[in-house]
């Protein structure tokens, strides 16, 4: 046997890999239950599924595909229960002067070294609160995009809207991130 | 080939995540260098990008960890499975 096919040792599956599952799950759902049950989600339909294990991939890589799996039926859960509400942001004048911005959401200059502040871990934590403060559908869509890094047809296949339905929601998620962001951390 | 300040926005932020057609890349630029404030914008939405990716990063090189009781009931269910 060539010993380059990975095999699977399930015993050995929360000392090695739960908490790098854990990071994984963490930082979509943003929430330390849920990410904890979508761990031990995994390691169940692991478990029933270690038949299909071909030894292609890494134990790692076979586990996060199905996490992966996981996290978005979790999405698919929460964004059909919270129906298609759509909440409405203005963020230009409408009317007349349609497309022009209102004057109070008119970004300003951002102050600080940003370079800097990137590496921030502070700053990681508030633009958390900010993608949370998002309404769901909208944190949804944006951790997809952003963070999951599907594809745009598979987000709309897995959520059941249009593209350009999914660009309006990130537009606007991140619109509103960057205010959240101004108030919180770049106005200083 | 002109486009409104919401046009714009949008273009930006699809911009993030992959290269935009050139017409319509093309309709950013020209919007972008009459427009102050969307050039402001569109600068605050780059720097957001690198938060992100910055933020994912440091995410999953990880310091949040399960609890060891929340391990152990974890090694337990395997168990039970194996």
């Amino acid at each position: 046997m060539p010993d380059s096919k990975h095999t699977l040792t399930p015993e050995k599956w929360v000392d090695n890999q739960a908490d790098y599952l854990f990071n994984y799950a963490i930082t979509r759902v943003n929430n330390h239950e849920v990410a904890k049950d979508l761990v031990q989600e995994t390691f169940f339909a692991g478990l029933k599924a270690m038949a299909n294990f071909q030894g292609k991939a890494s134990e790692r890589t076979w586990l996060i595909s199905i996490l992966k799996r996981k996290i978005i039926d979790y999405y698919r859960k929460i964004n059909s229960a919270k129906g298609k509400a759509e909440v409405k942001m203005n963020f230009y004048t409408e009317g007349e002067r349609e497309g022009e911005w209102i004057e109070e959401r008119v970004p300003n200059s951002w102050k600080g070294e940003i370079e800097k502040d990137i590496e921030n871990r502070e700053l990681g934590a508030v633009l958390e609160r900010c993608i949370d403060a998002l309404p769901e559908k909208y944190s949804i869509v944006f951790r997809m995009k952003t963070i999951d890094q599907f594809e745009t047809e598979e987000i709309c296949k897995e959520l059941n809207i249009t593209s350009s339905n999914l660009w309006v929601i990130i537009h606007r998620a991140r619109t509103q991130l960057r205010r959240c962001m101004e108030v919180n951390w770049f106005k200083k | 080939m002109k486009i409104n300040c919401e046009e714009a926005t949008e273009l930006c932020t699809r911009a993030q995540y992959g290269r935009l057609p050139i017409v319509n890349q093309l309709k950013l630029n020209f919007h972008l260098f009459m427009c102050k404030i969307c050039g402001t914008f569109s600068k605050q939405n780059k720097i957001l990008t690198k938060c992100m990716a910055e933020h994912v990063k440091r995410a999953h090189n990880g310091h949040a960890k399960l609890s060891d009781e929340e391990k152990e009931t974890m090694i337990e269910v395997i168990k039970n499975e194996l």
